[in-house]
């Protein structure tokens, strides 16, 4: 895997997503992607500052759920990803997100799908500056800084999580859409619509914790197979570790 | 040591349910230009779709300079420049965007890249827009950028999908003189078409398909020598042999 490949192809994506999602001259400066930055830090700082004006009061009541509250930032991320994913990405057209041209380019199926993710993470960055931004006041008011780090970095690992996630739903769409393609116009709407109902519909089943943990027991012997699954962590060696920092 | 094929294709055959779209095809050349001449639907994207490894083929191997295309789908990419029958590219990207993205994934040295899009973007008459989102470029214009970017990183393998669909004579032109230039500086090129005048300006030798199959290949002297049909058109030979030659008897019908 070539890590330029991906950077590139990572930017072409988010570039042409901003552009196709954020049209009209009003908008014209949300459409850089040096706007999204920009927007991530002032939303960071915002959360922070806002957070910090009432975070005694949480930490002074419940410190125990203020732990909690910092352990269960990645997936609530993951959560938040998916949904604006499954409610955004599938509804816009493909003119921005086919893989056909891709497929004539020395690009792997790796890259395009890394990049595509990053590119998803990247335009949903504000969940994460806004959900670290609020930790973070918490955080430093009760004396887990050191969590905090090791959050920041599962809420990034979450959000790719997610945007794979996403990624597989919106290639499974474009596949279902591109075979009824020569048929006419009216099937195609009518299949997204029926995938993006069907995924919501498991949407809502997955992030069933009771549901989810049930399956994963009986499938995997255990949640600490799977770790990988963020719904778990903070039932997992992941929350445990945490609790040592 | 013995010479590599720019591309070598031993029986190859694709089906799409019961249609066989390329049935048993044979094919090995080096340099020139190699028309691929035959009607709508008679198989000639999907050999090329093959060639690129955007299809698997149902049985037989295609190689690209001594490259399995299956095994190596990457690095025959790096090879070949690709013009599809209907380019779709990324039409939120203004054209020097698109084509600087094509040259970085094509690994450009920053200055060739940069030269190189100048001279597409004057040579297609595309300067002065080039800073203009493609989704408002006509579809001649779109055609003139997925050209570009086939060419852009000098392949040694060109496929050319019909790609003079959608030009105006200038470019056409242009692209026609392109291929025959990089003939001479040994670039190999597959180039499709159904329009026969094209195909005999431009080709050095040329593969009649029809429904699937390969039914002649040669230079248009030795096809008109197969067919028993010497002074002919390539008009007349295609019709002959493709057996789709009652034209008349179809004209005559239509205005009954």
């Amino acid at each position: 895997m070539n890590p330029k490949t991906v950077y590139r192809l990572a930017l072409v994506l988010t570039i042409s997503q901003l552009r196709a999602t954020r049209s009209g001259s009003r908008l014209d400066f949300l459409r850089r992607p040096s706007a999204i930055l920009l927007m991530d830090a002032v939303a960071f700082v915002g959360a922070f500052l806002f957070t910090q004006r009432f975070a005694s009061i949480i930490t002074s009541q419940s410190p125990s759920s203020v732990f909690q509250l910092i352990a269960n930032l990645p997936m609530f991320l993951i959560f938040l990803v998916m949904l604006s994913g499954l409610l955004w990405e599938l509804s816009y057209s493909s003119s921005f997100t086919s893989t056909d041209m891709i497929n004539y380019l020395p690009v792997s199926a790796g890259e395009y799908v890394l990049a595509s993710s990053a590119s998803i993470v990247f335009s949903y960055s504000v969940f994460l500056a806004v959900g670290l931004g609020i930790a973070l006041a918490l955080a430093l008011l009760s004396g887990l800084v050191d969590v905090w780090a090791a959050v920041a970095v599962m809420s990034l690992v979450a959000m790719l999580i997610g945007a794979f996630g996403v990624e597989a739903l919106r290639a499974l769409t474009n596949r279902a859409s591109s075979l009824l393609y020569k048929r006419s116009g009216k099937p195609v709407l009518i299949l997204r619509m029926l995938i993006l109902i069907a995924a919501l519909a498991s949407f809502q089943i997955v992030f069933n914790p009771r549901l989810m943990l049930f399956v994963l027991e009986g499938v995997t012997g255990g949640i600490k197979a799977a770790w990988y699954f963020p719904l778990v962590w903070h039932h997992s060696p992941y929350s445990a570790s945490l609790k040592q920092i | 040591m013995e010479r590599l094929y720019a591309l070598e294709i031993e029986e190859v055959s694709k089906s799409f349910g019961s249609l066989k779209a390329v049935d048993n095809v044979n094919l090995k050349f080096r340099g020139g230009v190699y028309g691929l001449l035959g009607p709508n639907g008679s198989g000639k994207s999907t050999l090329m779709k093959m060639v690129l490894g955007l299809l698997k083929p149902d049985s037989g191997s295609i190689k690209v300079e001594g490259i399995d295309v299956q095994e190596k789908p990457l690095e025959v990419r790096r090879i070949a420049g690709y013009v599809p029958e209907s380019p779709r590219i990324y039409e939120f990207l203004t054209a020097i965007e698109y084509l600087d993205f094509i040259a970085d994934i094509q690994k450009m040295s920053p200055h060739i890249k940069r030269d190189r899009i100048v001279e597409f973007l004057r040579a297609f008459e595309l300067e002065g827009r080039e800073n203009e989102m493609l989704s408002g470029y006509s579809q001649g214009m779109r055609q003139k950028v997925a050209i570009a970017a086939a060419l852009l990183h000098r392949p040694r393998l060109l496929i050319l999908d019909e790609p003079l669909n959608g030009l105006d004579p200038r470019s056409a032109r242009i692209v026609k003189d392109l291929i025959h230039k990089l003939a001479k500086e040994g670039v190999t090129t597959l180039f499709s078409t159904h329009v026969l005048e094209i195909a005999e300006a431009i080709c050095d030798r040329i593969a009649i398909m029809y429904q699937g199959q390969m039914l002649a290949e040669g230079t248009t002297a030795e096809l008109r020598r197969k067919a028993g049909m010497p002074g002919s058109t390539l008009e007349e030979l295609f019709l002959k042999l493709t057996g789709t030659g009652d034209v008349r008897e179809v004209v005559e019908a239509l205005l009954e």
